[in-house]
């Protein structure tokens, strides 16, 4: 299983942010400029293709900071 | 319940351009699928069909071309119809879910030599239709053509399509055309069918 | 006008349905049989499969649950079609995926539902000569296939692959008479378009584009019959946007 490191690694290529961006365990998603529709997107595709789990727009909403998603993903 | 979708029972149909030959065989076909069909707007009478049927043919090199040809063909293959569709929905005689359908012609989409004015003339109702298609929608009025070869016996067909986009089975069809270009039923169709696919 | 002069009637003709245990699939099965066609339909699903069945109008239809993204299932499928008027490939998936999460695996499947199942099907069937002369043979293609929407990337592609597919068939099966034409539908109340919300997509701002609203399965259903029947003798190599009008502002051909 990946570590809270990899996975951070994994959501940054997901969601691909222009302006780099500094993403620790509890950075809050809805804090990030560019956390959009294409970026809830991204980590619903990451999720099923890289951790085989199958997650709504639903769930994402429930989840706070990246460390919400780790656990939620792993 | 789906064999009525193809009916046009209770619809009163207006045929622009009933005088000419395909106008005949497609006002003729409306009404064996029960449709009421006029040749032209009556006070009081909702129309739940518009076919514009005019057609008038020209064939001229673009270089041979004289002013008062272009503005004639446009005048009787775009304006008559635009204005008399204007006409009927100034007045409201259009009746809600109406459906509208332009005659085209394959020239619209491909051009041939000789075809420049006629060609031109029929792409401008391409225009016209995407473009009412979208003002009328919220009436749940649509727009539509139907792209014919020049071919006679494909008439009946012509009007199989024409019906099609009457009847409320295509009732989710809207700014678009039908190119009706033979199937390749005959050589001359497939020949065209063939060198138009060449590309 | 008697019923077998009907050129909008499927009397007398036997359509093969794929894609029919759910969707637009199901529907077009449904109203092909309400308009006098015998179906034979086809599906990953056994239990929705004997459902649509079910629904079917009149006797003598045939259900095989098969998957036609493997060689096995279109042969199973080949092997019990008989003489058919009409096919109608309506079977297909779709997900939403990010352009930069594409993989080899992701394009794998859509390809195999979506392009390569309906094209190895119909070659099958032409070659063991399952496709009456003047038959008509219809793909179920999408409106993503022009508008290549948002994360679209591989389904738009495979879709759009069924226009080329589709044109060049025509022309080498129009001397047997036999037609071949794509619909392309846009957002239709499917399973599939609750997928595509499940999936993150906000369907309700793309319903809220369409001038005409969101489409039902009867709406592409008709217009399958429509290129199925006779009606229609004279249209071939067709790709048609069934859609609402969600297509007429689009630069699609830009």
């Amino acid at each position: 299983m990946d570590n809270i490191d990899t996975f951070i690694e994994k959501f940054i290529t997901a969601v691909d942010f222009q302006e780099a961006v500094e993403i620790t365990p509890d950075t809050v998603l809805k804090d990030l400029p560019e956390w959009d529709s294409l970026a809830a997107l991204g980590v619903i595709v990451l999720s099923d293709m890289e951790y085989g789990k199958t997650i709504t727009g639903e769930h994402l909403k429930q989840v706070t900071t990246v460390n919400d998603l780790y656990q939620l993903l792993t | 319940m789906s064999a009525q979708a193809f009916s046009l029972q209770d619809k009163t149909i207006l045929v622009n351009g009933m005088a000419s030959g395909l106008g005949q065989v497609i006002a003729q076909a409306c009404s064996q699928r029960g449709a009421k069909v006029l040749p032209a707007a009556q006070p009081r009478q909702p129309i739940h069909g518009l076919v514009h049927c005019v057609d008038h043919a020209l064939e001229c090199a673009v270089a041979d071309l004289s002013e008062a040809e272009l503005t004639r063909l446009f005048h009787s293959n775009v304006v008559q119809p635009v204005m008399l569709t204007q006409q009927l929905l100034q007045t409201d005689s259009l009746a809600p879910n109406a459906s509208i359908v332009f005659l085209l012609s394959t020239a619209a989409h491909m051009g041939a030599k000789g075809q420049g004015a006629y060609a031109a003339s029929k792409a401008a109702l391409l225009g016209m239709i995407k473009c009412l298609a979208l003002e009328q929608a919220a009436q749940g009025i649509r727009v539509n053509g139907v792209s014919p070869r020049a071919d006679e016996a494909i008439w009946p067909d012509v009007a199989n399509s024409v019906i099609f986009l009457l009847a409320d089975a295509s009732r989710w069809i809207t700014g678009t055309s039908l190119l009706i270009n033979g199937a390749g039923s005959d050589s001359a169709s497939r020949s065209q069918m063939e060198t138009g696919a060449a590309a | 006008m008697s019923v077998a002069q009907d050129p909008f009637s499927l009397s007398g003709k036997r359509v093969l349905v794929t894609g029919a245990s759910s969707g637009i699939g199901r529907q077009i099965a449904i109203t092909c049989s309400q308009v006098g066609a015998e179906l034979v339909i086809s599906g990953r699903n056994p239990e929705r499969l004997q459902e649509t069945k079910a629904a079917l109008q009149g006797e003598d239809h045939l259900a095989i649950t098969a998957d036609l993204s493997q060689q096995e299932g279109i042969d199973q499928l080949v092997a019990v079609a008989d003489t058919l008027h009409g096919v109608v490939h309506a079977a297909g998936i779709s997900k939403l995926v990010p352009f930069r999460l594409i993989n080899k695996q992701h394009l794998t499947d859509i390809f195999d539902s979506n392009t390569f199942a309906p094209m190895l099907l119909t070659r099958d069937l032409l070659v063991k000569k399952r496709i009456a002369q003047n038959g008509s043979i219809l793909f179920i293609s999408a409106l993503a296939s022009h508008s290549g929407a948002v994360a679209t990337g591989a389904y738009a592609a495979s879709k759009s692959a069924l226009l080329g597919a589709m044109r060049s068939l025509a022309i080498e099966t129009a001397k047997q008479g036999i037609r071949a034409n794509c619909i392309a539908p846009g957002y239709v109340r499917t399973p599939m378009l609750d997928g595509l919300a499940q999936g993150g997509a906000n369907m309700d701002e793309l319903i809220a584009r369409t001038p005409l609203g969101i489409g039902e399965p009867e709406d592409i259903a008709h217009a399958a019959v429509f290129y199925l029947s006779d009606a229609s003798r004279c249209l071939s190599r067709h790709y048609t946007f069934i859609d609402g009008g969600l297509s007429i502002p689009l630069d699609i051909y830009a």
